[in-house]
């Protein structure tokens, strides 16, 4: 049935004019293994910035997408489809497809030329740390908008989004809500506050519809998120960094956070990231630190968060990489020991650039990691791998392909 | 919200589906919103001045750059002429290597919006283009931006270029942080190079295709179709652009116009100080601006 939904719909997209169309995605996918007998090991922590994903990525996931653009009478438009194809292990069963993004846009209305309207299903706002594949804004969902409003030398943005029960975006971002609710999100980009240097400023407030299981009613959040971006033209590249406040179904995204969440739940982290090219040699930078509350309703405990790691790319031809990526994260809980766990990757890498972020890359890769007891017990009975051997080091290798386009 | 994909993929991509989905020969998608051909400009309101094509391709009248003489503004160009005059334009590579500066089928759809930018813009206005395509690359290459400013001056097309291949869109995926395009500049040399068999350069970044096309240069398959209709012949069909003004040399001069070719061979005369421009290129061209007068 999806293949029959995004064939009809790619297939009515391209009988327009075929220069109408706008194909763009992404895709990863490879083999992998761990060792005789298992299945591939991936390892992360449960933590905001727990997934340095150079080879660690267990999954095969796509996406693609189909836009068309036109403007007539002096209003530009844009309608946007894109679908997905997701498999947590390999290429057989349990695969789910879905449709990603299902929007149109439109900019030029002669009761406010210069303001973008929008409504449907889609990607918004977004801004992550490629290397952790995390959004740290991401105010992704099914709503209606109006941005691109010039105030005080910057773009301001305003947004509805509402997730059904049982559908849509939420609980932490998982991408599963199980609650119904409402958001309200401004976005003030492109303030310019010094040389070569933009402030961001992102607004949310979320109300969960539903009966919560302890008070009897749906809770609310609010969330702030200031994000700074400085070009660093000497480095070839930028420094983004971010600070980050929510309470209750706020997530620190921008999006819905965990519905179930008392309103009195506070969370925060400070995140840095940096990305270079200078020459030959490339890359990208995190280091990120964050405070989470008791959350009673849905018992976890106050915890703190810590990562730090990087990837650096050295290109050796033209065409030929050697890619390195390292990571070290931990998460301590209240009353409990500390999860620790390190990740160590090399590598070598075919592309058709010398970039650190030229794509498609063939990589061959190796992945050495090692944790402790405290982040195998908490993964539960499998373990961090779980393989559920009890073993607190690892080895994986592997193949994989990575492209946008 | 993304750049063009090659013309050989898109081909490929409609013809798998189209054998899978009878429903793709109906009427073009959004033709009810749209018009029968949504990525044309052909519907362009009097007041439009942005001709969104792709996320990153548009074209958009800007005030002119500050400092500049007013140009010679609204002109109407026949889109088959000025689609023949940009594809003889060639980057200059490093190693002296010339290509094509836009695709083919990049132009198609350049052709028609340019066209109808300059024929609303004013003499306060600048024509800023945004290309960006994969230009015969492929779903393997990455797509490639032409940052670049129109205006008429002295009965020519100017044309600067900025950037001929800014390879940005790899880092805008890697990153989510938006690209920053800069535009060719009359005051400041960009990095392109840029030659034409039918014009002649300002500077390497800059050339000046003349509004009336003379005979088909050695390079170019055929007569040039005149980027603007002969003022006594009928245009052809299919080039038809009714009530065409006449071209800015072909007007008596008054005073506006004397000052206006003043502020011309000033604009030159700088232009030749900064060493932009070699002795020989100012003469040819202060020979032209004094015969306007």
């Amino acid at each position: 049935m999806a293949l029959a939904a995004i064939t009809s719909v790619a297939g009515v997209l391209c009988a327009g004019p075929a220069q109408a169309v706008d194909f763009d995605g992404y895709f990863r996918a490879g083999p992998g293994a761990t060792s005789k007998n298992a299945a591939r090991a991936c390892y992360n922590l449960g933590i905001t910035g727990g997934h340095y994903r150079l080879g660690n990525e267990c999954d095969f996931y796509g996406e693609f997408g189909l836009a068309q653009t036109g403007t007539v009478d002096g209003v530009s438009y844009k309608a946007k489809v894109m679908f997905n194809e997701y498999n947590p292990g390999t290429d057989q069963g349990k695969s789910s497809s879905a449709f990603e993004q299902m929007y149109l846009e439109g900019k030029g209305f002669d009761i406010s030329p210069d303001t973008n309207f929008w409504i449907g299903k889609r990607f918004y706002g977004r801004a992550d740390v490629h290397i952790l594949d995390t959004f740290f804004v991401r105010m992704d969902g099914v709503g209606v908008g109006a941005d691109s409003i010039a105030v005080g030398g910057g773009k301001l943005g305003f947004a509805y989004f509402s997730s059904d029960s049982g559908a849509g975006f939420g609980d932490s971002g998982t991408g599963a809500s199980t609650n119904p609710g409402s958001r309200l999100n401004f976005d003030l980009t492109e303030l310019g506050v010094n040389p070569g240097g933009k402030l961001r400023v992102t607004g949310t407030y979320t109300k969960g519809n539903f009966d919560n299981a302890i008070d009897g009613k749906g809770t609310t959040g609010f969330g702030l998120s200031l994000q700074h971006t400085q070009e660093l033209n000497g480095l070839g590249g930028a420094n983004t960094a971010w600070l980050q406040y929510a309470q209750g179904s706020a997530g620190l995204d921008g999006n819905f956070g965990t519905m179930t969440a008392t309103s009195s739940v506070k969370k925060w982290r400070a995140v840095e990231s940096l990305t270079w090219q200078v020459g030959p040699f490339g890359g990208q930078a995190v280091a990120l630190y964050g405070q989470h509350d008791k959350d009673d309703i849905n018992g976890t405990a106050k915890y703190k968060e810590i990562s730090i790691g990087g990837r650096g790319s050295y290109a050796v031809t033209k065409n030929f990489k050697l890619v390195a990526e390292a990571g070290y994260m931990q998460k301590k809980p209240d009353g409990s020991d500390t999860q620790k766990l390190a990740k160590f990757t090399f590598a070598p890498t075919l592309s058709t650039g010398p970039g650190f972020w030229n794509r498609p890359e063939l990589r061959l890769y190796v992945t050495t990691a090692k944790w402790n007891g405290a982040a195998n017990a908490a993964s539960g009975l499998a373990g961090l791998t779980g393989l559920g051997d009890g073993k607190t080091k690892g080895t994986s290798y592997g193949a994989q392909a990575e492209i946008w386009f | 919200m993304n750049p063009r994909k090659q013309g050989r993929t898109k081909l490929a991509l409609c013809c798998a589906l189209l054998f899978t989905n009878p429903a793709a020969h109906a009427a073009g998608w959004l033709d009810s919103l749209f018009g029968k051909d949504s990525t044309q400009a052909a519907k362009a309101g009097p007041g439009q001045r942005i001709w969104a094509l792709h996320e990153f391709t548009t074209v958009a009248l800007v005030p002119r750059e500050a400092g500049s003489v007013p140009n010679r503004q609204p002109v109407q160009l026949q889109a088959e002429g000025l689609r023949q005059q940009l594809a003889l334009v060639h980057s200059v590579g490093r190693g002296g290597a010339q290509v094509p500066l836009f695709a083919a089928d990049e132009l198609a759809e350049l052709a028609q919006p340019l066209a109808q930018a300059l024929e609303r813009a004013g003499p306060g206005d600048d024509v800023l283009l945004l290309s960006t395509s994969r230009r015969d690359g492929g779903v393997l290459a990455a797509p490639a931006a032409v940052t670049a400013r129109l205006f008429v001056q002295d009965n020519q097309l100017q044309l600067i270029v900025h950037d001929a291949r800014y390879e940005f869109y790899d880092a805008y995926r890697g990153t989510h942080v938006a690209p920053r395009f800069t535009f060719g500049s009359r005051g400041a040399a960009g990095e392109a190079s840029i030659r034409s068999a039918a014009a002649a350069n300002v500077r390497a970044d800059w050339l000046v295709l003349p509004l009336q096309a003379a005979a088909a240069p050695a390079a170019a398959p055929a007569p040039l179709v005149p980027l603007v209709a002969p003022a006594l012949a009928p245009a052809p069909a299919a080039a038809a652009v009714p009530s065409a003004p006449a071209p800015a040399a072909r007007r008596p001069m008054d005073a506006a116009g004397a000052e206006d070719i003043e502020r011309r061979l000033e604009t030159l005369k700088r232009l030749r100080e900064k060493n932009l421009i070699t002795e020989d290129e100012y003469q040819q061209k202060r020979k032209e601006i004094l015969q306007l007068l």
